[in-house]
This record gives structure tokens, sequence and C-alpha cells, in this order.
């Protein structure tokens, strides 16, 4: 799926600005961003719920979808809403082929509760499963684990991880539970007022992030120019942050030989809160941790 | 994901047959319809067949109207019209798989009232029972439901409250062609008198079962049909949910 160059205004401010990116199909995308970004609004493009846009969306002509909170009918039972959103599509539901998602997610056994008897949890759970309805190539979930315990959060982020694979769908989620997005995302956009501030992949699990103080300026910009350690994060003047898979001793031994003395050096695990403070800490009150 | 208006309005209208709904509206239609044929029959009023069909469309074409509505109504409250509206072409078609059950129920209150009148004929009601007769009764059926169904549908589009929209047709349908009747009997105004005549909102209630309309009234009819359907297919491809 390709969104390229969108922008959305609403009465005059602008939500989303210019924003570009693609998923694949079987890739999962998270989207972290904070209040008032431009996550929903963006979500809901990709829907097709906002028809009025500047810019295109490619390849979103079959997309499931849950966007802020589930949107189900109190009266009917979570197996009629199944067998509505799959036969208004020109579907037939076959419980056999969604039976182990549904146990998975524990919602088998209800399925004929109304939803009304519902918890919370039970009615995201059972608007993921309507999001699956009608093999969609992509998927856009907007905090799909929100009203849901730890444990029921895992098992629903290990099924989306699995769906993604099996069934080869590409998925787009976003979180405030920064720890939700690390354990299913293949890549992380982060998302301020309307533009993708960066991108991370987290394919990669030992990959930390080195802070390194030099004496003087001129050794910084020794050891810039020469390392081939990773990505330069951020550096200032005496300080660098590289984000990289390299060991403490290969990055000691190459300074030896360059003849560089350090006035400070940590390292740190490449985390999503670590990621997330750098990019868009300040509005900490945001983040569910 | 395209959706399947066929699939959708079977499935409505069985749910329309399983709520129970569609029952107790023909038995409010029936229910007057049947007392006044009785009423008839045993002679206490001088009524005839015209009457017996006026009273079958009293609360007929009331809940007709309300019938299909109910959809729309339940799919904006609880926004899962936001799982169909996921295209330009899937937003056309709900507004015309909802225009399709709305055909429907007027069908199925037109083919009732057709038959309650001929079994009334052949009790003994009096009064002429002419094919025109009911081809014209079929007619405004057909158009006042679509009619008041689209009217309350672009009122839903527009964020009125289910609950005054039901109100808003209760009254167009049971009460405002009343007042208009006292006034168009009250004036001497050729043109005031002409406009009340000409009028949807007049026309249709006062008419629906008692004669087929003039040409006039009937391409008026069809003129507010089309811009009604105009609106709300408009209102649809824009609204955001």
């Amino acid at each position: 799926m390709l969104i390229n160059s969108i922008t959305k205004k609403y009465s005059g401010s602008v939500v989303l600005n210019e924003l570009s990116f693609d998923f694949k199909p079987g890739e999962i995308v998270g989207l972290i961003g904070n209040n008032g970004a431009g996550k929903s609004t963006l979500m809901k493009i990709i829907a097709q719920t906002i028809q009025k846009f500047d810019g295109s969306v490619e390849d979103n002509s079959h997309v499931g979808y849950l966007i802020e909170e589930p949107k189900l009918f109190s009266n009917k039972t979570g197996l009629a809403h199944l067998s509505y959103f799959s036969k208004i599509y020109g579907n037939i539901f076959k419980l056999n082929e969604y039976e182990e998602l549904l146990k998975c997610l524990q919602l088998f056994d209800v399925l004929n509760k109304k939803v009304k008897e519902y918890s919370l949890g039970m009615k995201q759970k059972l608007g993921i499963v309507i999001s699956l309805l009608n093999n969609p190539s992509y998927v856009v979930l907007d905090e799909p684990t929100n009203g849901m315990d730890i444990e029921t959060s895992l098992e629903v982020l290990e099924q989306l991880k699995k769906m993604a694979k099996e069934w080869n769908v590409g998925i787009l989620i976003s979180s405030h539970k920064l720890e939700d997005i690390e354990n299913v995302c293949n890549r992380v956009l982060f998302i301020e007022k309307g533009n993708i501030l960066d991108e991370q992949q987290f394919s990669n699990k030992s990959q930390h992030i080195l802070k390194l103080v030099f004496d003087t300026p001129t050794e910084l910009a020794t050891f810039i120019n020469h390392q081939e350690f990773g990505s330069i994060v951020h550096s200032s003047e005496k300080t660098v942050e590289i984000e990289t898979t390299a060991n403490n001793a290969d990055v000691f031994q190459f300074l030896n030989k360059l003849g560089i003395r350090l006035i400070d050096f940590t390292t740190e695990k490449k985390t999503l809160r670590n990621v997330y403070m750098s990019k868009l800490g300040g509005e900490k009150r945001d983040i569910g941790y | 994901m395209i959706l399947d208006i066929k699939s959708y309005v079977s499935y409505n209208l069985s749910e329309l047959f399983k709520r129970g709904s569609l029952i107790v509206g023909v038995l409010a239609a029936l229910g007057p319809a049947i007392l006044i044929s009785y009423l008839i029959l045993s002679g206490t009023t001088a009524f005839t067949i015209k009457h017996v069909s006026n009273f079958y469309c009293m609360l007929g074409m009331l809940a007709a109207v309300l019938h299909p509505l109910y959809f729309v109504n339940r799919d904006y409250s609880s926004k899962t019209i936001s799982l169909i509206n996921n295209s330009k072409q899937n937003r056309k078609k709900y507004v015309l798989a909802n225009v399709v059950i709305a055909l429907c129920v007027s069908l199925i209150y037109a083919a009732l009232g057709i038959v309650l009148l001929l079994v009334t004929k052949e009790l003994g009601v009096p009064g002429e029972l002419k094919a025109s007769f009911l081809l014209g009764f079929s007619v405004n059926v057909f158009l006042l439901v679509l009619t008041f169904f689209l009217f309350g549908y672009i009122l839903l589009l527009y964020g009125v409250r289910s609950g005054a929209v039901y109100g808003i047709l209760t009254a167009l349908l049971l009460f405002f062609h009343n007042i208009l009747i006292n006034v168009l009997e009250s004036t001497n105004n050729v043109f005031l008198s002409n406009i009340i005549e000409n009028f949807p909102g007049y026309f249709y209630p006062v008419m629906v079962g008692s004669n087929p309309l003039s040409p006039m009234q009937y391409f008026i009819g069809c003129l507010t049909l089309v811009v009604l359907l105009v609106l709300v297919l408009k209102k649809s491809e824009r609204i955001e949910i």
C-alpha cells in the first residue's frame, strides 16, 4: 500500500501534512504519536471512511479496520456480527475458519451472547475479528488492546503476528502501549503534528545506542569521519550517539587505533521507549507505561 | 470490499420479519381498516371502500416509512455505518440498498392493502373498486413511502436525533395535512390553494388511499423524490463518522 503525500485539513488547521509511506502485505507497521498527532485521521483515510483529503492512497480497496472504539450493535450477538459483516460483503461466515482465532481470543464461548453483555476488552477483540473478515489485504488497528489486561494484550498481539504471517496481511497498528508496538512491529513510524518525524526498524533486537563524549570537537570529527559502526542518531559539539550492533570492545579498539581518548561512554539497549523519548519526549503524560 | 446490495437487503428484510416489527406495522395498518369494514358491514356507518383504504393508510403509511428508516438509524446511531462507508461506491450502494428496502416494504404494504380492499369488497363493503384506483393506490403508496423515507434519511444525515425524526414524520403523516385541509377550506386565495394542493406534504397523506393523483402532483412527487435522493447521495458521499 502506498500512502502518497496526504494532507488533511479541518477548518483551516492542518492535521496531516504531505505524509507519505508504504507498507506491504505480511508486514506489521507501528504508528506512534502523541494525542492529536493525526494517527486516527490517517487510519480513517486509509480505511476510506474519510473521503475528502489531498494526496492519494494506492491499493487500499481491501482494508479491514478497527478505528477508535469498536462499532457494534448492542442487541446482536457476537456471532450475528460476524455473520452480518460477512454477508453484506457477499461472503458466508465459516466459523471453522475463525475457530482457532476466536478460541485464542477467548471469544468462541461467548459468541452467542449479546454484545451489550461484553466487556470493553471483549468488544475490542470482536472488533479485531470483524476487521479480519472478508480476507483483507491490509488491516488498520487503532489502539486494538484498549481495555485489555496485559495477558490478553499479549495473546492478541501474538495472534496478529501470526495472522500477518499466515494470511499475508499487512497490519498498521497504533498504540499508546509502546511495549505492544515493540513486541509486534517490524517497523515503527513516529508521527507528530501530521508529519512523519522518523522511522525505525525493529527487526534487529541486538541494536543499542552508544553515547560517546570526546575531549575535543576535532576528535569527535575524526571519529565520525572514520567510524563504520552504524548510523549517527544525534551529535553535538563533543558528543555523538550511534545506533549500532557492534560490541563495546570493538569500539574501544577502534578508538585506540585512532589515538582518541573518551571523556565518557554509555551504552543503552535500543528500546521503543528510549527512541520515543528522544523523538517525541516532553509529552510523557500520553504514554501508558 | 464491495457492499452486496442483494445480501444487505435480504438480511435486513428478514430481520424485519424476525424482529416482529413488520407484523406489528401490518397489524397497526389492518386494525383500523378491519374495524371500519366491520362497522360498514354491520350497518353502523355509511362509509365506503375508500374509507377502508384510508383507514388502512392512516397508520400503515407511517409504519411503512419507519421500517426502512430503522436500519439507517440503527447504523448511524451505533456508528456501524463506518464499517460500510468505506468507499465512494459503498456509500452509494448503502443508500441504494436502503431505498430497495423501502421499495420492498412499500410493495408489501401496497399488496396487503389491495388484498384487504378486494376481500372487504367481496364481503359486501359498498363503493367502486376500479383497476385504475388500485393502480393509483399502489403508485401512491410507493411514492409516499420512498419520499418520506428519504426525507427522514436526510434529517438523520444532518444529525437530527432519531426521536425527533420519528416525531416529525408522525406529525407530517398523521396531523400536519389536517391543518392544511383547514387552511384550504377557509381560504379563497386560488394561488395559496394551488400551492397547498400541489405540496407533497399535503397530497400524499390526504390522497394516498383515496384517489390517484393529478398529473401535476405526480410530476411534483417524482421531482421531489429525485431531489431527495440526490441530496441523500450527496450528503452520504461526504459524511464522516
